[in-house]
């Protein structure tokens, strides 16, 4: 799903934001410019939406890691 | 007309709904247009124009009731990134869609505007055959496999 269509912005992308920069909500308006110019402002009003999103396992993108709580550790499986 | 109470307030929120879906739908279809999904295409944007005519009626029965129709404001447009996304996405706008008209239905039958109430009725049963539409689809898809539905949605 896209998650931004001011910024043309998808779930892996906001993955890989939260991963190099981290997750916590002012890295993810920064890192993704959520108060550039033109944006409608939705994002950075709902921005716990994105945090939440960032910390569930992203299918699309193999380098985000399941969170520890998901994780099954004997079979790696996501509960 | 003067409108009985709450009936503006709640055209007004059909309507962006409405305003909404057509948003939502028209891109999906256009997305379906350049992935060559032709078929999905004239069909996603049919029901982008059904929506646009319910704005029309919407906007009109609105300024009848001595209203002022409410362009300005806009819902959330949710779009699918893939075909399944894209349906998955609407069939949820289609869902709130029917549960704000049947509130609306039952609100006009207690404050006695009967024009409105049918109004809606006819909105709801249309909104009711797109939610057969989608699920039938996305039924198809978990019998005949992603691929092999895409592939009959090539031509038209």
């Amino acid at each position: 799903m896209y998650v931004c269509l001011c910024k043309g912005l998808a779930e892996s992308d906001i993955h890989r934001a939260a991963e190099s920069a981290g997750a916590h909500p002012d890295n993810l308006i920064l890192s993704l410019g959520l108060e550039d110019d033109g944006c409608c402002g939705r994002c950075v009003e709902n921005i716990h939406e994105l945090v939440a999103l960032a910390s569930t396992r992203c299918f699309q993108c193999p380098l985000s890691p399941a969170p520890a709580d998901r994780l099954d550790t004997q079979s790696g499986a996501l509960r | 007309m003067k409108a009985k109470e709450g009936v503006i307030e709640l055209l007004n929120k059909i309507l962006t709904a409405d305003l909404t879906a057509i948003n939502q739908y028209y891109v999906h279809a256009k997305m379906c247009e350049n992935w060559g999904y032709e078929r999905l295409y004239e069909k996603v944007r049919s029901r982008s124009m059904d929506e646009m005519k319910d704005a029309d009626e919407l906007i009109g029965h609105i300024l009848y009731l001595e209203g002022v129709p409410n362009v300005q404001r806009l819902g959330t447009v949710h779009v699918g990134e893939t075909v399944p996304e894209q349906f998955k996405a609407d069939l949820k706008a289609e869902q709130e869609m029917l549960k704000i008209l049947t509130d609306g239905v039952a609100h006009c039958a207690k404050a006695g505007d009967y024009t409105t109430r049918h109004m809606l009725e006819d909105m709801a049963k249309d909104v009711d055959g797109h939610i057969d539409w989608i699920e039938t689809q996305m039924e198809t898809i978990s019998q005949v496999g992603l691929e092999n539905y895409l592939s009959e949605q090539i031509k038209k």
